[in-house]
């Protein structure tokens, strides 16, 4: 079987059987096959075959595939796949983990501040009025300062309440020891400290 | 077949897969519905012919699971068909393996299917594609995405991990067994 030397135009034949070419050059393929005998049959070739593997080739269920793929990409986006990494972020149930061990660490920090606070108190009430100044106000605030950072301690006035005032020395002691231990650090000021001062025995 | 999706005919891969980055889900039906097909009928050529519809299915979801990993520097059909492959050469792997070692026959790739859609008569099918199945894989792989998608060299020689050069001796050495194939009646 003889070939077309044009190997230009032999190249270009499957791809005007596909219907892909420009239309100048689906022009200029089609004047070369007009003239070329090798290249006509070779396009006829082309043409039948490709009608053949399209038509004998499966079909699949376009709008199934749709649904099942965009339904994987939304649980996908919906409910991301957890990787542990080495090296890399935390997996979810660690992060978890830490979070409750921050907020027993915050309940312990704010325990600690009313405990604090209520031996400043202690003292203040056991202390003679001369220590009172002039320009004493009219309500015992108590600052904040350690262990909340900065940010939070700023104007952190805390509130006590009667029943705390009322512990005995022995008690607060207890609690006290049992604060020894704790190492934690704020980070974050619970809403209950950012309550109003509150009158104290002697103040008025 | 094509499977319109409306707002999304006329937008390009490059625009569909940023509109579905950007959360929009028929973005990602009409990059389905313009490319399911070719990679059925790739799959078809690499001779898969049972759960084509899973394969094409499969194709899809690790091409959106990881088009961060897509350049740009070629067509998205290109790259699908690179993943559909892969996918391919992974079953022909797991199956070969399950069937302890013995060799699967690739040389009967496009038989079996029907629905000629009345376009070509039965005969004229069946001796084009005996002359496609006296192909060898790699023959049958390149001429099947030149003559059927239309790919040029380049598109196709990364789908099958070669160069443009021996693409496109394939292509014509596959061009002469089948016309050879057909004149002999």
């Amino acid at each position: 079987m003889t070939e077309c030397l044009n190997e230009e135009m032999r190249d270009l034949l499957p791809l005007l059987a596909h219907g892909s070419l420009e239309a100048a050059e689906a022009e200029r393929v089609r004047m070369h096959s007009a003239g070329c005998a090798e290249c006509a049959a070779e396009l006829a070739v082309l043409e039948t075959s490709r009608l053949v593997l399209r038509a004998s080739a499966p079909r699949v269920d376009v709008a199934a595939i749709a649904a099942a793929v965009g339904q994987s990409a939304a649980g996908a986006s919906a409910a991301p796949v957890l990787r542990v990494e080495r090296g890399g972020a935390k997996p979810v149930a660690a992060v978890a983990r830490r979070s409750v061990w921050r907020s027993r660490q915050l309940l312990a920090a704010a325990a600690s501040l009313l405990i604090v606070a209520s031996l400043s108190l202690r003292l203040l009430d056991r202390t003679p009025s001369s220590n009172e100044g002039p320009s004493a106000p009219d309500t015992a605030t108590v600052i904040a300062t350690d262990p909340a950072p900065p940010a939070a301690a700023a104007g952190s006035e805390l509130s006590v309440g009667d029943a705390l005032v009322d512990l005995t020395s022995d008690d607060l002691s207890a609690l006290l020891t049992e604060l020894e231990g704790f190492d934690g650090k704020i980070t974050i000021e619970p809403a209950a400290m950012r309550q109003p001062v509150v009158d104290t025995p002697g103040s008025r | 077949m094509a499977y319109p999706v409306p707002g999304t005919s006329d937008a390009t891969d490059a625009e569909l897969i940023a509109q579905w980055q950007g959360g929009d889900q028929r973005a990602a039906t009409a990059l389905v519905g313009r490319h399911a097909q070719p990679l059925a009928r790739f799959a078809a050529s690499l001779g898969e012919r049972d759960r084509i519809d899973e394969l094409v299915q499969d194709t899809f979801v690790r091409a959106f699971n990881s088009l961060e990993s897509f350049r740009a520097d070629s067509s998205l059909r290109t790259w699908l068909f690179t993943i559909c492959k892969r996918l391919v050469l992974d079953r022909k792997r797991t199956e070969r393996r399950r069937r302890d070692g013995v060799e699967l026959d690739e040389g009967h790739a496009v038989v079996g299917y029907d629905a000629l859609d009345g376009l070509v008569a039965e005969e004229t099918a069946k001796r084009v594609n005996d002359a496609v199945a006296r192909l060898t894989p790699l023959q049958r792989e390149v001429f099947t995405l030149r003559v059927t998608e239309g790919m040029p060299y380049n598109e196709i020689a990364k789908v099958v991990e070669s160069t443009d050069g021996a693409c496109r001796v394939h292509y014509h050495n596959a061009m002469r067994i089948i016309k050879e194939y057909l004149s002999d009646d």
